[in-house]
């Protein structure tokens, strides 16, 4: 019963902010519109989105920082959050007493703090300058101490916000392992730009969109590819390019015939003028949301009704994993490129569906695993 | 949490400064050397007990008020990096204020009684009046900083008030001239002051100056403005995280 209960339930929450239009009047914008979602004991959320979604003005309210408009937040709990490294440090106090004060401003007593004192400064590596007003520190030792600190916290609820992005890579593979090692205790809600920075520290996403309704999307589970992509087909034409529809990525497993071992992507679009030069483009995209691959087409001109598109990709080329295909059509404006993306499609590359491989593709973990060709020549025959 | 604040407060300001703690002692002390010269012998205000006496114990009780109203009243601007980054009642920052100008205040205190020592002046029963005159200036001065608080959360430019206040305050208060010097028809006003009649009951307290009884008016206007700082405050905490 206890594990199954929430530790945390978001309902209809709603924050309004005003701003000053250019007119000088002032006028109420969303920042969050109706939001609900609840994380049981144990799940931890990545809440994603770009900037001006909302995703720090919903941790703030979680934090009790500021208040919503509308709508309730419950926790039940001790909500820790880290909405910035180094809060309440200051720079003429030695690295001890800044453990101390940013303990105690954390919530922590004093007799806790003592208790992980030694691990915090061990964690840190920095132990010979613990007594150093940290002004003399560089970035990186400060940082280290920060985190330290965090690390060692006792909570039931603990908010990050894109904070994890800094430091060095051996001390950020330590971070990452101390918050996977709290993670079975606390329920870590990440706030990130992009799910590959955070997806091995959660299991359920939020995605906050930007668009002005603030629609947004839970995920209990992490369910890839996410739809990053979708766009507004309004937002993207211009004068020179209108396209009245287009349909979704149809990614189709090619077993025509033997040699035709590939996977087909195709597409629609109706267009209604093109009067410039457009181009065709895949992307494709490994499970940790880098784009692996790349291809543009050749540059087309003139382009009017009805077309379907239609590129292949070779399958042997991929690892074993889940991988999302991306087509669009590109052009360039004044202020640069534009893409028309179209919403993605999932493709599972798994070993043993095509009988050609000889060897198992998920032992073997290169991102690509194209067919080469080898040559074996004997130099010192005998 | 109160406490925490203040004692970040208090290493922050001796952390690696040379003189340290006597930072505390050494303020006063100056502002008493320049009384004591310029209205003691230049302009010969006589005062029935050792003048020195009679401008310490204004001087010690306006300073606290004054650490408490303008770092009390600057204390959400000071720190917008906190509220916006961590939750606590706001009302901590600015009753944090209140802890450290109390500690210095034990720290000068110390000063005014090794003075009343030095000149051989008798205390009695009636000194423990500096119980309800701490806490009368405590949240006098808190009170005032809770409301402009409030003030600063709209109008940012409202904290500029602070040292005018605080300029023209000490004139209206008998810090350094004594109340004899105003005529009687006037001089009852001045308790309406609440500054005035805390520190003219501390005087009363410790040199047995007569009092008067318009200093009560005094003494509850100040406890009003402390109730109405704390009202006015917590109607209006809800907001500072948003206007900050």
């Amino acid at each position: 019963m206890i594990g199954d209960s929430k530790i945390l339930e978001v309902k209809g929450l709603t924050k309004t902010f005003t701003r000053t239009t250019s007119q000088g009047k002032k006028e109420a914008f969303y920042a969050l519109n109706n939001l609900s979602f609840a994380l049981k004991k144990g799940q931890s959320l990545g809440i994603i989105g770009k900037n001006g979604s909302g995703k720090s003005t919903l941790l703030n309210i979680i934090s009790n920082i500021i208040r919503p408009s509308d709508g309730e937040v419950l926790v039940r709990g001790k909500v820790l959050s880290i909405l910035d490294i180094g809060t309440g440090m200051h720079p003429d106090l030695s690295g001890r007493e800044n453990v101390f004060l940013r303990g105690e401003l954390l919530g922590m007593s004093k007799q806790d703090i003592e208790k992980v004192y030694s691990d915090i400064v061990e964690f840190s590596e920095i132990a010979d300058f613990i007594d150093t007003p940290v002004k003399h520190y560089s970035s990186g030792m400060f940082l280290r101490l920060a985190f330290a600190i965090i690390v060692h916290l006792k909570a039931d609820i603990l908010l990050l916000d894109e904070v994890l992005s800094v430091g060095d890579l051996g001390f950020r593979e330590k971070v990452k392992h101390a918050l996977n090692a709290m993670s079975s205790e606390t329920t870590l809600i990440i706030v990130s730009h992009e799910i590959h920075t955070i997806r091995e520290f959660v299991d359920s996403i939020l995605y906050l969109k930007s668009d002005k309704e603030r629609s947004y999307i839970f995920s209990p589970k992490i369910d890839f590819p996410f739809d990053k992509f979708t766009a507004d087909l309004s937002t993207i034409q211009s004068e020179e390019v209108r396209i009245y529809a287009a349909q979704d990525v149809i990614l189709k497993n090619q077993k025509v015939d033997e040699n035709d071992k590939g996977y087909l992507a195709q597409f629609t679009l109706e267009i209604a003028s093109v009067s410039k030069e457009v181009y065709f483009g895949i992307q494709v995209f490994n499970d940790l949301d880098i784009p692996i691959l790349t291809s543009v087409s050749q540059e087309l001109k003139a382009l009017e009704g009805t077309y379907r598109v239609e590129v292949s990709l070779e399958e042997s080329l991929f690892g074993y994993g889940q991988y999302a295909v991306q087509c669009g059509l590109m052009f360039q404006e004044k202020e640069g490129w534009k893409v028309l993306p179209l919403s993605t499609e999932k493709m599972t590359i798994s070993y043993g569906e095509k009988g050609s491989e000889s060897y198992p593709k998920e032992v073997f973990n290169g991102i690509l695993q194209p067919t080469l060709d080898w040559t074996l020549t004997l130099t010192n025959p005998s | 949490m109160a406490w925490v604040l203040a004692k970040r407060d208090i290493k922050i300001k001796y952390a690696q400064s040379l003189v340290g703690i006597g930072w505390v002692v050494l303020q006063p002390l100056v502002a008493v050397a320049v009384y004591t010269i310029f209205f003691s012998r230049l302009l010969n205000l006589d005062t029935p007990y050792p003048y020195v006496l009679f401008v310490v114990s204004g001087v010690i009780f306006w300073s606290l008020f004054n650490y408490i109203f303008s770092q009390g009243s600057n204390a959400l601007l000071q720190n917008q990096d906190l509220i916006r980054k961590l939750y606590f009642p706001r009302v901590l920052l600015p009753v944090s204020k209140v802890l450290v100008a109390l500690t210095e205040f034990v720290i000068v205190f110390g000063l005014f009684l090794g003075l009343l020592i030095y000149y051989g002046i008798p205390i009695s029963i009636k000194c423990l009046v500096l119980v309800p005159v701490l806490l009368g200036t405590a949240c006098f001065g808190l009170g005032l900083a809770l409301l402009l608080s409030a003030a600063t959360i709209r109008n940012r430019d409202l904290h500029h008030i602070v040292p005018f206040l605080v300029y023209f305050g000490i004139w209206l208060t008998p810090v350094f001239y004594p109340v004899t010097i105003i005529p009687s028809t006037y001089a009852k006003w001045l308790y309406v002051n609440p500054m005035a009649s805390y520190i003219q009951w501390f005087r009363w307290g410790f040199f047995s100056e007569p009092i008067d009884c318009f200093s009560w008016i005094g003494v509850l206007l100040g406890l009003l403005v402390c109730l109405a700082g704390i009202l006015v405050f917590k109607a209006q905490e809800d907001k500072i995280a948003d206007s900050v």
